[in-house]
């Protein structure tokens, strides 16, 4: 019996069959393919999670500028003033006001309709009064800001109460 | 008598369409590997940009939320005086840069209860503009 030479496996002269070379081929576009779309989808989830980051720093603004107005006499009358015209859309929006004759004192201002802070991202504000704060000798107003992106597929709302107390 | 040896192996045709093919494969395989990596190691950056963005503007919450009185001296420094205490914290960009993380361009508008806040956070190549504004407490409520 003719005994088989094991390194004749690899010269017998047929070398590799269509069959061999399709499933090598297949392999390596499985693996070409699966990387990219990991990576594809990891650059996606991060340009989501970016612009999250963005939209909620945008919105917590909104709020903590209200909170600004709240604090003072002047900042109360502009959201008592601003609550007749930015209780529906378009609402309004903050922008800061300076005195042309110090220019170092700024104020926020409110104005009317939606703003956009950076490219891809709108926001505004609306001021509704509360007529009854529950507390005596309170006034309050219940603000909501709201700030879109992705075109406004994407949407994120944030409501909070304002209280100030006039001077007698 | 001898008998004629046969020639086996590969010939010069084959190898070259191997070497081609092989090439090919690699280089494929090499450009996908190295394009991932690049974006991977974008995505871990804008990761630790996000964390330090996050650290800064509760950093600055906490001591704005507290102060007494805020002043800004220069658009770059923030003073917040402290109730009940004679000296003031200072805030700058020297408090936030770590080895690996940057803070550019930290600018301070002070406004009249509330102060906005500017920076820019520079991972390696990758960058994050941050714009936000922090109120002080409300006394009342």
């Amino acid at each position: 019996m003719k005994k088989k030479n094991a390194f004749l496996f690899f010269s017998n002269n047929q070398g590799f069959g269509l069959i061999e070379a399709t499933i090598s081929i297949g392999i390596v576009t499985i693996f070409i393919v699966a990387f990219t779309s990991l990576i594809v989808q990891a650059i996606k989830t991060s340009s989501i999670n970016n612009n999250e980051l963005k939209a909620t720093m945008y919105l917590q603004e909104l709020i903590e500028i209200s909170k600004d107005l709240e604090q003072t006499e002047t900042g109360w009358d502009t959201l008592t003033l601003a609550s007749s015209f930015c209780g529906q859309p378009p609402f309004c929006h903050p922008e800061i006001q300076q005195d042309p004759d110090t220019p170092t004192d700024r104020w926020w201002g409110l104005s009317l309709g939606p703003e956009s802070p950076e490219s891809g991202f709108t926001r505004s504000l609306s001021i509704v009064v509360i007529p009854n704060s529950g507390i005596p000798g309170v006034e309050a107003k219940q603000i909501t800001a709201t700030v879109e992106w992705d075109n406004g597929s994407q949407q994120r709302i944030m409501a909070s109460n304002l209280y100030y107390k006039p001077t007698p | 008598m001898r008998k004629d040896k046969k020639k086996s192996g590969f010939t010069l045709v084959e190898t070259i369409v191997m070497f081609a093919v092989v090439i090919i494969i690699v280089t494929t395989i090499m450009s996908v590997v190295v394009s991932g990596l690049k974006h991977i190691r974008y995505i871990k950056n804008l990761g630790r940009l996000h964390s330090n963005a996050v650290y800064l503007v509760n950093t600055l919450n906490y001591w704005i939320k507290q102060g007494e009185d805020l002043n800004v001296p220069s658009p770059s420094i923030l003073e917040v005086t402290l109730p009940n205490s004679p000296t003031k914290k200072v805030i700058d960009d020297s408090m936030f840069n770590t080895s690996d993380i940057q803070v550019n361009a930290l600018t301070f508008t002070q406004l009249a209860k509330s102060v906005q806040i500017s920076f820019t956070l520079q991972a390696e190549n990758e960058e994050l503009h941050i714009q936000t504004t922090i109120a002080q407490r409300n006394n009342l409520y």
